[in-house]
C-alpha cells in the first residue's frame, strides 16, 4: 500500500518534468507558420490531423524554393498575433487581411489575394441584403476577424442601423446558426462562403458594402529578413504555373 | 444520421490522438498541483504565521483570475519576460496546475486538520523533527483522506482543459473543432468530443477509487 | 553516573493559557527506578505538567535536567535526542492510525533511531513480544481493542530505550476489563527498575507499587509523600477528601 502512494507520487513528478521540459527552440532557419486551423479553404486541418489548405501549401512552396524549413501550428485566431509578437510562432500565412490597425502591430507583405467580403444566407430566403441589416435582425460573425470589426464601426456604430451582431468561434459555425435560423445571415470573407455552399443549405447573398481586403502574411516588424523572403518568394510563386494549380486545388 | 456517424468515426482516430494530449495536460496539471498543494497546505497550517499572508495571496489569486486571462498571462508574459520559451502544452499543463493546487491545497489542509492532534505529538513524543514527523505521519494519513476530493478536482481540471485550445494545444476539443469546421459536421464531433471527455472522467474517478481502496487503512469502515 | 543524581529533575515549571495559570511552580525529581504517582481532580494541570517537561506544550518558565544535564530546547537536536530518552504514554493512545503495530513501534526506530530495517524490526518485535501482543503485530490500530492499543503504545516508547517514562492516565480510557492488562505491563516496567512518573486515579495501583505520591490541584503541587502516608494522614484536608473519594469509586484493590 505504502508503494501504491510513492508509484503515483513518482508517476506525478515524472510527468510534471516531462511537461516542462521546454520545446525544441526553433532552429535558425526553421520557421514555425501559425495557421486558423478553423478557415477552410485557405487553411485547415486534413483527416489525418495535418495541416492542409492554400495558404499551407503556398508556404511549402515558398519555403523550399527560398531554402527554409517550415512548420504550421494551429492556433486560435484570438490569440494568433500576440503568438507571433511572443516569438511563439515567426510568421501568419493564414488568411489574414491587411488592416491599418494590424499593420501598427506587425508588418505584411505584399498582398496575394483579394478578398470579398459576403453575406449568407439560408437557400430558401428572400430577404434583401437591406433588410437583413435592420429589424434587430441577428447577424453572425467570426470574432476578431476584419469584417467583424468593420461592421461594428461603420454598419452599427456610424450608420446606426437596427441589427445585433452575434460572435463566433469560426465562420462555419456561424453557418450552421444560419441553418438552425438562429440568425438571418453570417458575414465572411467569399472564399469560406463558397465553402459552406457546397457543404450546407446556403447561398451566398452577395456583399454588404464593405470594401475588398487583401490577404498578406504577417511577421514580426523586426524581422525585415524574413518579409523580403516571403515577398521574394511570393513573387515567384505567383509567377509559376503552381499558383494557378493551388486555385484549382482549393477551389478558389 | 448515418452521414454523422461515419464522420465521427473517420475522425475518431484523430480525437483519441487529441485524448492523449489532453491526458497529458491534466495529469501534468494534477502532478504539479498535488506538490504545490501540499506544500501551501503545509504552510498554512504547519508554517510560521507570516507565511498565511503570500499562501493566501496566492489562492486568492488563482482561484479568482479566470482561467483564459492566466493562460495568455503566463504564455504571452511572463514566461516570455523570464526568457522560457515554453511549449503550450507545458505552459497549459502548469497554468493548470497552479490553479489546482490553489484548489489542492484546500483539500489537503481540509485533511490535516481533520487527523487527531494527538498525532503530531505522539510522533514529536519520539524524537522525530517536525519535517519527519509530517512526512511519516501526517501526510500519509491526510493524502488517503484526501483522495475524494481530488477525484472532483481531476474531473474539474480535465473539463478546464479543453481551454488550452487557445494556445494552440491540439487537445480534444481543438480537434473536434477542426474537424467540425472542415466538414460542416458540428453536432456529430463535440458529441463525439463530449463521450470522450466522459470516458475520461469515468476512467480517473474510477482508477481513484481503486486507489483509495488499495489503500484503505484495514480496520476503518469506508 | 553518582547515586545522588536524580534521573528527571523539574524546577519551577510553570504554564499559563491567557490570564490562567495552569501550571505554576512545579518541582520535583524522581530518582532511578523510582515510580511517582500524579493524582489531583480533573483540571488541575497533571497532563500540562507531563507534556510541559518533554516540551510537547512549550513552558513558560522553568528548567529541567535529565541525568544531570540541562535541557535547552531550544536547540532542535538536543531535544529531539531529549525526547527520545522521556517516553511518553497518553490517554487515548496516540497511534499511528495508518501503520501496523509492528510499524508504530519500528517506526521512530528506523527514522529517529536510524537502526537498520531488520535490526528495527527484530527489536519491535521483541518489544510487542514484551507486552503480549506477539500475535498482533501486523494488525492496525482499528483491529486492536483499547487495551491492545495501549500496550503497543507503551512498546513503541520502550523501543527508544527510554530513561523515563510519562504515562498521561494509560488507563482511563479503557473499560474496566481492559484495565488489568495494561496495568500489569506497567507493573512488571516498574519491577524490572523502570522510572516513571504516571497519573492515574489507580489507588489500588498506586498504593501498591508507587513510591511517592504528588497531589495537584489548581495547577500546584499540594502535597508530595508516600502513599499510605496521603492516603490516611495527609496534612492537607483537600487531599485526604479527594482521595478519600477515589478509594471509594476505584476500592483499594488493583
Ligand atoms: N490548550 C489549552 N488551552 C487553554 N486551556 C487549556 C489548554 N490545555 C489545558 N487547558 C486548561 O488547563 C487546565 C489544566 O488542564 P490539564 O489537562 O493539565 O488537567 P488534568 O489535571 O490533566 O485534568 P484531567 O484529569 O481531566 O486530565 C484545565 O483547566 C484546562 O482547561
Ligand atoms: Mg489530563
Amino acid at each position: 500500500m505504502k508503494r501504491g502512494m510513492l508509484w503515483s507520487f513518482v508517476c506525478a513528478v515524472l510527468l510534471v518534468g516531462m511537461a516542462g521540459a521546454p520545446a525544441a527552440p526553433a532552429g535558425d532557419m526553421e520557421l514555425i507558420n501559425g495557421i486558423d486551423a478553423n478557415f477552410p479553404p485557405f487553411s485547415y486541418v486534413d483527416k489525418n490531423g495535418n495541416p492542409d489548405g492554400f495558404d499551407v501549401q503556398a508556404v511549402n512552396w515558398i519555403a523550399e524554393e527560398m531554402g527554409f524549413k517550415v512548420t504550421h501550428k494551429p492556433i486560435d485566431w484570438d490569440a494568433i498575433i500576440p503568438s507571433l509578437r511572443a516569438e511563439k510562432i515567426d510568421m501568419i500565412a493564414s488568411g489574414m487581411s491587411i488592416t491599418e490597425k494590424r499593420k501598427e502591430q506587425v508588418a505584411f507583405t505584399n498582398p496575394y489575394w483579394t478578398i470579398t467580403q459576403v453575406l449568407v444566407v439560408p437557400e430558401d430566403s428572400n430577404l434583401t441584403v437591406e433588410q437583413i441589416l435592420s429589424d434587430g435582425n441577428k447577424v453572425g460573425v467570426q470574432r476578431g476577424t476584419s469584417e467583424a470589426k468593420w461592421i461594428q464601426e461603420n454598419l452599427i456604430k456610424k450608420e446606426g442601423r437596427d441589427f445585433e451582431l452575434v460572435m463566433y468561434d469560426s465562420a462555419p459555425l456561424s453557418v450552421e446558426d444560419v441553418v438552425n435560423g438562429r440568425i438571418v445571415a453570417a458575414a465572411m470573407d467569399d472564399a469560406p462562403a463558397v465553402d459552406a455552399v457546397k457543404k450546407k443549405p446556403v447561398k451566398i447573398l452577395g456583399r454588404f458594402g464593405m470594401p475588398d481586403e487583401s490577404f498578406g502574411y504577417a511577421v514580426r516588424k523586426e524581422d525585415k529578413e524574413l518579409l523580403e523572403t516571403l515577398n521574394e518568394g511570393l513573387r515567384r510563386l505567383m509567377a509559376s504555373p503552381y499558383w494557378e494549380e493551388l486555385k484549382s486545388k482549393y477551389e478558389l | 444520421m448515418p452521414a454523422s456517424i461515419d464522420a465521427i468515426l473517420d475522425a475518431l482516430p484523430y480525437l483519441l490522438q487529441g485524448s492523449l494530449v489532453t491526458i497529458g495536460v491534466v495529469l501534468g496539471a494534477m502532478g504539479l498541483g498535488l506538490l504545490i498543494g501540499v506544500s501551501l497546505a503545509l504552510g498554512q497550517v504547519y508554517g510560521p504565521r507570516p507565511l498565511g499572508v503570500p499562501i493566501g495571496l496566492y489562492i486568492w489569486f488563482f482561484r479568482g483570475v479566470p482561467l483564459l486571462v492566466l493562460l495568455f498571462l503566463f504564455y504571452f508574459g511572463l514566461f516570455s519576460l523570464m526568457g522560457l520559451n515554453l511549449s503550450a502544452f507545458a505552459v497549459a499543463a502548469i497554468v493548470l496546475g497552479l490553479i489546482s493546487a490553489a484548489y489542492q491545497s484546500q483539500i489537503f489542509r481540509g485533511a490535516i486538520l481533520s487527523l487527531p492532534e494527538g498525532q503530531l505529538k505522539a510522533a514529536r513524543a519520539l524524537g522525530m523533527s517536525d519535517t519527519r514527523a509530517i512526512v511519516s505521519v501526517v501526510l500519509p494519513q491526510a493524502l488517503r483522506l484526501s483522495i475524494p476530493g481530488w477525484s472532483n478536482e481531476y474531473s474539474i481540471v480535465l473539463k478546464d482543459s479543453a481551454v488550452a485550445y487557445a494556445l494552440g494545444v491540439a487537445e480534444v476539443m481543438a480537434r473536434a473543432h477542426f474537424v467540425a469546421t472542415r466538414t460542416y459536421e458540428h453536432l456529430p464531433l463535440y458529441v463525439a468530443a463530449g463521450m470522450i471527455f466522459l470516458i475520461l472522467t469515468f476512467l480517473g474517478t474510477r482508477g481513484l477509487r481503486m486507489l483509495e481502496d488499495k489503500v484503505r487503512i484495514p480496520g476503518y469502515s469506508r | 553516573m553518582s547515586e545522588d543524581v536524580p534521573v528527571l529533575r523539574v524546577e519551577g515549571l510553570s504554564k499559563r493559557y491567557g490570564e490562567k495559570p495552569v501550571l505554576e511552580d512545579a518541582s520535583f525529581s524522581i530518582r532511578e527506578g523510582e515510580l511517582k504517582i500524579l493524582i489531583g481532580p480533573s483540571g488541575g494541570g497533571k497532563s500540562t505538567l507531563l507534556q510541559c517537561i518533554n516540551y510537547l506544550v512549550k513552558p513558560d518558565a522553568g528548567r529541567i535536567w535529565l541525568d544531570g544535564d540541562e535541557v535547552v530546547p531550544a536547540r532542535k537536536r538536543e531535544l529531539y535526542a531529549y525526547r527520545q530518552k522521556v517516553g511518553m504514554i497518553f490517554q487515548d493512545f496516540n497511534l499511528f492510525d495508518h501503520l501496523t503495530a509492528l510499524a508504530n513501534v519500528q517506526i521512530a526506530l528506523s527514522k529517529v533511531r536510524k537502526l537498520p530495517r531488520d535490526e528495527a524490526r527484530k527489536r519491535a518485535v521483541m518489544e510487542l513480544e514484551r507486552v503480549g501482543l506477539k500475535d498482533h503485530i501486523a494488525k492496525y490500530p482499528a483491529q486492536l481493542s483499547g487495551g491492545q492499543k495501549q500496550r503497543v503504545s507503551i512498546a513503541r516508547a520502550l523501543a527508544m530505550d527510554p530513561k523515563v517514562m510519562l504515562l498521561d492516565e494509560p488507563t482511563s480510557a479503557l473499560d474496566p476489563e481492559l484495565i488489568t492488562e495494561v496495568l500489569a505491563v506497567i507493573r512488571d516496567l516498574g519491577l524490572e527498575g523502570m522510572t516513571m512518573l504516571m497519573a492515574t486515579h489507580q489507588i489500588g495501583f498506586a498504593l501498591d507499587l508507587a513510591h511517592e505520591m504528588i497531589f495537584m490541584e489548581d495547577g500546584r503541587i499540594v502535597e508530595t509523600g508516600p502513599p499510605r502516608k496521603i492516603l490516611s494522614t495527609a496534612d492537607c484536608d483537600r487531599t485526604r477528601e479527594f482521595c478519600g473519594k477515589l478509594t471509594d469509586l476505584y476500592g483499594e484493590a488493583r
